[in-house]
């Protein structure tokens, strides 16, 4: 077992590597020894050498499908399909916590490849808190949830993947969501260095924007792949349930979000330094949470991992991160006041304050009715479950003022505008919102939440693609150039602005595929036998054929199958096959929906079963808008390319004076 | 008055607005985790739906096709506890597996009817014989 020992003592030693370089860059910053700190910056790369030959030791064994490794055992087995062998990588808790440590430590090298230019005093620090997160990730794997654990016992087979999880976006949905939360390490790394150095200003708000923005980003769209994940695996014809797994990963978002605004309220104005600053330790205690939650057996969960002590770790290094965070929040309350001025409550700044507040207030009612069953069991040892319905109930409007922001926020100027002012140039938003209200009623739509929703949308919509068009239309004038040169030339020279705005504009895509997803969903149940056909809403399903029982996979999967003709108005839209499979490594069965998409709507084919002589019963869910969801996702990535593609020339326009000239200082220094 | 507690003030009013709308929507509506036990104690006049969890009974679970209807039984150790569910199967349902039943009982059928069923299916699974 000689993969074994390669990758426990490889941990070993990054574990001892990472605790030198936390020690090292501390001693080296205080005492002023460059070579301390030259020394810690080693011990980093070695961590990311080291954390890298752990995993491809795991891969390994996991692809010579060694079942004398307990992880391995576990995870895969003789016959399952190779694809599948890099998500079993991450299918477990051990597998799992690997990837996280050896993400963070190829992001922490990949920051420290560059050389120290406005984080020169504050990089030290930084480090010192990326290396001690390592330890306690490397001390987890090291102590408690050792990936290279060895059976008791010689095996010949593994109990294999389980099933659901063998699913395309399942090898993907894991690392992304990981790298997400290694990602946010980077800003809490940095605002903790700030606080050290006193260095609180926009500087390393500005230094880590590229780091908090693919953060940002990538833990968005990871949640939307487990929710893509969802719908096509779970057979249930939804993609969200507020389950605690899928809450823990959408509250450090929802933090993240307020953090990245109140970032921007920095650079401009120099307000909400503490704001930042919390919000970026928040984020990142969110992501700890997040794991703790899945890991501890505290949340009762059907995703959930088995219990284990490992929750007591999490429950340590959260306390200590908030116990240091705030001791220097305390010491450093002076430097924590910004130089800017509040100004009116009708500005730019409140519109911001508001946003945060209704981000947090958000954040913290998910976090608290993720908690519910817990603090209910323990008043009243009766454990009380929120239901999705009371989740919506604040989300929804919550949501919806948020999206009257990002309509509302663009018109606002800073300091004070006067509301006729904000009026005149709101009008075209209100009549855009308006008409679209007053459409969906002629239309038929009679919800009146509904109804407000997509208004509240529209309105919103047309303020960015106002504020996109102005931009480029003022080039076609005055640079005489055509509409793609003067779209691609106002891109260029403002990317942060139009990467901002084409984000705001996937969000209130997703915005609106949840409203039309929620407020309209057709479910239909039919039995059918073979050759008979059923009328669905305008769909004629005619079920043709089945397969029942065939063997696949060596015999360990029973394959079972209706092949389904779908029409409209007598013309053949789709030929569609839903499954309903046996398995040989879990009991009962499962199944494998089929679906067609459209902007309209989703057609989404469940086969409830099926018996010998072909009688199958079929759950029918016509689902308006899903695939918005997923194109929103889609732009979500564009929008943050834009915002954070490096610009062609150093001096970028991107950068406000101000922060240009504090960064120079600090690098001067 | 000045900027800073006019920003007080304001931010003040948005976070008892927030507080307010979040503690009305926390109640109702929720479900209580009850034992078989409790759940079989409960009366006709139930308005919220309650959650059971219990082991499914070997071999009490049927399903009708034609009728898209699936009956079984759960256990725990106040007792036993027959589900109507009319819905299909859900995956990995299988004797003495941890099942979630939610909905309501009916004290006269003595029948636990289902909106929604889930199965506990822990990401590590014991080694099979």
């Amino acid at each position: 077992m000689i993969l074994t020992e390669i990758g426990y003592g490889a941990l070993l030693l990054a574990l001892a590597a990472a605790l030198w370089a936390s020690i090292a860059s501390i001693l080296g910053a205080r005492q002023q020894r460059p070579e301390l700190v030259a020394s810690a910056r080693n011990a980093l790369f070695v961590t990311a050498g080291l954390s890298s030959l752990a995993a491809i030791a795991l891969l390994a064994l996991l692809l010579t499908k060694n079942f004398g490794v307990a992880y391995v055992h576990d995870h895969v087995s003789t016959y399952l399909r190779p694809v599948y062998v890099l998500a079993a990588f991450w299918a477990g808790m051990e597998g799992s916590q690997l990837l996280w440590l050896w993400m963070l430590t190829i992001f922490t090298a990949l920051l420290l490849l560059r050389r120290p230019t406005w984080d020169r005093q504050l990089r030290p620090y930084a480090m010192a808190v990326l290396a001690f997160t390592q330890a306690f990730f490397a001390l987890l794997l090291v102590a408690i949830s050792n990936p290279f654990a060895l059976m008791p016992a010689a095996q010949a087979e593994g109990v294999s993947l389980n099933p659901l999880l063998q699913n395309i976006w399942m090898i993907i949905h894991p690392p992304i969501v990981f790298a997400a939360y290694a990602l946010w390490t980077i800003p809490f790394a940095y605002g903790l260095a700030a606080l050290v150095t006193g260095k609180l200003d926009a500087g390393w708000l500005f230094g880590v924007r590229r780091w908090a923005l693919a953060a940002w980003s990538t833990l968005g769209i990871g949640i939307l792949i487990g929710a893509l994940w969802a719908y096509l695996e779970l057979g249930w014809g939804g993609y969200w349930a507020w389950d605690p797994v899928e809450n823990s990963s959408f509250i450090p978002w929802l933090v993240g979000t307020a953090f990245l605004h109140s970032a921007i309220i920095q650079e401009r104005r120099d307000m909400f330094r503490a704001w930042s600053v919390s919000l970026a330790t928040l984020t990142f205690l969110l992501t700890i949470f997040a794991t703790f939650v899945t890991r501890s057996g505290l949340i009762q969960s059907v995703h959930a991992f088995a219990q284990s002590a490992i929750g007591y770790y999490y429950l340590g290094f959260m306390g200590l991160t908030l116990a240091v965070t705030i001791g220097l929040m305390l010491a450093r309350r002076r430097e924590l006041k910004g130089s800017g001025q509040l100004g009116d409550l009708l500005s730019r700044e409140f519109a911001f304050l508001v946003t945060n507040l209704l981000f947090l207030g958000s954040a913290g009612a998910i976090l608290l009715g993720t908690l519910w069953p817990t603090f209910t069991e323990a008043v009243r040892d009766v454990a009380a479950t929120l239901t999705p319905e009371n989740y919506n109930r604040f989300m929804g409007p919550l949501g919806l003022l948020l999206v009257l922001l990002v309509g509302l926020c663009p018109l606002i100027e800073w300091r004070k505008i006067s509301a006729e002012r904000l009026l005149r140039s709101v009008w075209i938003q209100v009549v855009v919102g308006v008409v679209t209200a007053a459409l969906l009623l002629l239309f038929g739509v009679r919800e009146v939440w509904v109804v407000a929703a997509f208004a509240v949308v529209a309105f919103a919509s047309t303020t960015i693609v106002l504020q996109l068009a102005a931009g480029i239309v003022a080039r076609m004038r005055t640079a005489k150039e055509n509409l793609l040169v003067a779209a691609a030339q106002a891109v260029r020279r403002n990317r942060r602005r139009y990467g901002g705005q084409l984000i705001h504009l996937a969000i209130l895509l997703i915005v609106a595929g949840i409203i039309g997803s929620q407020a309209y969903q057709d479910e239909v149940q039919v039995v059918l036998a073979e050759g008979e056909q059923a009328e669905v809403g305008a769909y004629t399903l005619l079920y043709k054929s089945y397969t029942f029982r065939q063997q696949e996979e060596g015999g360990n999967k029973l394959r079972n199958a209706a092949l389904v003709e779908v029409y409209r108005n007598g013309r053949q839209l789709a030929v569609m096959e839903p499954e309903r499979n046996l398995h040989s490594n879990v009991d009962g069965s499962v199944t494998e929906v089929a679906l067609r998409s459209t902007l309209k709507e989703d057609l989404y084919l469940v086969l409830a079963s099926i018996e010998s002589n072909g009688l199958a019963a079929f759950q029918v869910i016509i689902t308006p808008m899903v695939i918005w969801l997923w194109i929103g996702g889609v732009l979500l990535i564009i929008g943050t390319l834009v915002a954070a593609w490096p610009a062609a020339r150093p001096a970028a326009v991107t950068v406000p004076a101000q922060q240009e000239s504090t960064g120079r200082r600090m690098a001067g220094r | 008055m000045s900027s800073r507690m006019k920003f007080v003030i304001g931010g003040l009013v948005v976070v008892i607005v927030v507080v307010a709308l979040i503690a009305t929507s926390f109640s109702g509506s929720t479900s209580e985790y009850l034992t078989i036990g409790e759940v079989k104690a409960l009366g006709p006049d139930q308005t919220q739906n309650s959650r059971v969890a219990g082991k499914i009974v070997s071999d009490s679970v049927e399903w009708d096709t034609a009728a898209f209807h699936l009956a079984f039984e759960i256990e725990d150790e106040t007792g036993r506890l027959p589900i109507s569910y009319n819905g299909p199967k859900p995956d990995m349902m299988a004797d003495a597996v941890e099942a979630v039943a939610i909905g309501k009982y009916d004290p006269a059928k003595q029948v636990f009817t289902a909106d929604e069923l889930l199965m506990k299916c822990p990401s590590k699974y014991e080694e099979k014989q």
